[in-house]
């Protein structure tokens, strides 16, 4: 077993109630991994006791067999973790060619050329490559708050490859998303995902996003695995539809 | 005009007023601006404190005193200027660092007691331990430097000091704030969920804010023991530390430029206002409240507002039918 990450018997209490209940699972390299289910059924809580906003009650997370369990979002970040929120979470005061500078620039050089090295971090031609490679280029100098939600939305998921991750984890990606710009997200998914070998989580409610992209599920419901396959046998066996609606 | 185009072009018609305005002062005036000078530079340094990283300190005063301690004991006793300045600003940044430490351990902001108890102990210092700063009596004779072989012992050469100190902060204060770090602290500040998960340490970055801003406190003060070539005890009390906050909200806090508005509101304002005696500082904390509640950006932002509405109907004006 070469596991990219594995969750073992994770559990998240808030007081008496477990949002999280024992779940366990395990993602190979290069997978692309939905997690479904209902609202309140603890997709978030699973996925911040993943990557470090909230410290797992018990279980264990183990990255290459390394147990991460517990450590905060900054290190896991450096371990190659990255992510986005269910809601947009840009600086919104920086330009957006700054946001994506900012993603990146802590995963390289050393402090000291933090304070006085060059401004760019020598991010600037891959922000500029990320850029072009989401259509955001016209916008680099834009104050990210001023551009539109969608492209705010597009900036927030760009910005979680900026340090070129190993397993990097989108929340809603598809909310508020008009039909073309999900298309084009969908492509620009499917092409980072062959093209650098990125493994995936996706979590999301619109269904029919996930199972187009995903290569297996996980289905939650109440704080439990319910199911858990590839979306063709899982669809045939009826469990996706009857937890996700 | 851009807005940039338009900020770079108001900076060089001040920094060319700067060095014009000396020339046609008295030995008074040129003595307000150096006082400007010192108290601007102790301002950027609380800036990046409390504007860039967001912390509260009431301590600055105290860094300032340090400085100004240090300068008078070092140059007193023969050692160059410079040196002054390497020592004061070392020990400056080492007590903010060991004062932020184990401030920003804690979720609760605990900075302002500490450096409120930091600057306590040091205002009993000055004033107690005789054997090294002469107590109450103070540190007479506190020797003016030489730049370049020219001597500054003169209120217009040391007032073309001041303002050389000045330009050099600033311009090394612009850099920092334009490096990743500079950056990452501006990410912080407009979002604290998204800096920690790209990776962004910010207790350390915040430390180091709060910790190069009490070195430029210390740069400050040896330029003040330069300037009035006499240190004692009084004018480094809590009261000059609340001066200074306020001269970084007044100003703008989180803006290059905040300092040197605050400052001149703070010392150059009240000479032009001495026919309203001790009302003035009745009007200044009036017109303090009234701007914290309407611009809490700031007399920059109060600036950039005008300048916006002043722009608005002519771009509208421009417009084609």
């Amino acid at each position: 077993m070469n596991a990219l990450l594995s969750v073992h018997d994770l559990t998240k209490r808030f007081g008496g109630t477990p949002a999280v209940d024992g779940v366990s699972f395990a993602l190979e390299p290069g997978e692309i991994l939905g997690v479904v289910g209902p609202s309140g059924s603890g997709k978030s809580a699973l996925v911040d006791c993943v990557f470090g906003q909230l410290a797992p009650s018990s279980g264990e997370v183990r990255l290459d067999g390394r147990p991460i369990t517990g450590l905060p979002a900054r290190e896991l970040s450096r371990l190659g973790l990255a992510r986005t929120f269910q809601r947009v979470q840009v600086f919104s005061q920086l330009t957006v060619r700054d946001n994506l500078i900012a993603a990146g620039q802590e995963h390289r050089g050393s402090l000291w050329s933090r304070l006085v090295g060059p401004a760019d971090a020598g991010l600037a031609g891959t922000a500029a490559e990320m850029m072009a490679f989401f259509r955001l280029d016209d916008l680099a100098d834009q104050v990210a708050g001023t551009v539109t939600d969608g492209q705010q939305k597009l900036l927030d998921t760009a910005m979680a490859f900026m340090a070129r991750p190993r397993l990097v984890l989108l929340e809603e990606p598809a909310a508020g998303l008009d039909e073309a710009a999900l298309g084009a997200l969908r492509e620009r998914l499917r092409a980072i995902n062959a093209q650098a070998g990125a493994t995936f989580m996706i979590v999301d409610r619109d269904l029919h996003f996930v199972t187009s992209l995903a290569t297996r599920l996980l289905v939650l419901g109440k704080g439990r695995v319910v199911a858990e396959g590839d979306v063709d046998t899982l669809r045939n066996s009826g469990v996706i539809e009857a937890e996700s609606t | 005009m851009s807005p940039r185009a338009l900020r770079y072009a108001a900076a060089g018609a001040g920094a060319l007023a700067l060095i014009m305005v000396p020339f046609a002062l008295t030995d008074y005036g040129l003595y307000v601006l150096s006082l400007w000078a010192f108290a601007t530079i102790a301002a950027i340094g609380l800036n990046l404190t409390f504007g860039h990283a967001g912390q509260v300190s009431l301590g600055q005063g105290a860094f300032v005193g340090i400085g100004a301690y240090t300068a008078a004991l070092l140059t007193t006793r023969g050692w160059p200027f410079a040196a002054a300045y390497v020592v004061a600003f070392i020990i400056c940044f080492a007590l903010g660092w060991g004062v932020g430490y184990p401030a920003l351990r804690v979720r609760r902001p605990y900075l302002p007691f500490l450096t409120l108890a930091l600057g306590a102990f040091v205002f009993l210092v000055f004033r107690n331990e005789e054997w090294l700063t002469g107590g109450v009596y103070g540190i007479n004779r506190v020797p003016r430097p030489s730049l370049f072989g020219l001597s500054t012992a003169g209120p217009l050469g040391f007032c073309y000091f001041c303002l050389f100190n000045l330009a050099v902060v600033s311009a090394a204060v612009w850099c920092l704030l334009r490096s990743p770090w500079g950056r990452a602290l501006a990410a912080l500040r407009a979002n604290p969920l998204r800096a920690e998960a790209v990776g962004i340490d910010t207790r350390l970055y915040t430390l180091i804010a709060i910790a190069l801003g009490a070195g430029l406190g210390g740069v400050a003060g040896v330029l003040y023991a330069a300037l009035l070539q006499y240190v004692d005890p009084t004018p480094f009390s809590l009261t000059m530390s609340v001066s200074l906050l306020l001269m970084v909200v007044v100003g703008g806090s989180g803006r290059l430029l905040g300092p040197f508005l605050g400052a001149a509101a703070a010392v150059v304002l009240p000479e032009g206002m001495r026919f309203a005696q001790n009302y003035y500082l009745f009007g200044y904390a009036l017109a303090a409240i009234l701007l914290m509640a309407f611009c809490p950006t700031g007399l920059i932002g109060l600036g950039e507002r005008l300048l916006m509405t002043l722009a608005r109907p002519s771009a509208a004006a421009k417009a084609p039918p």
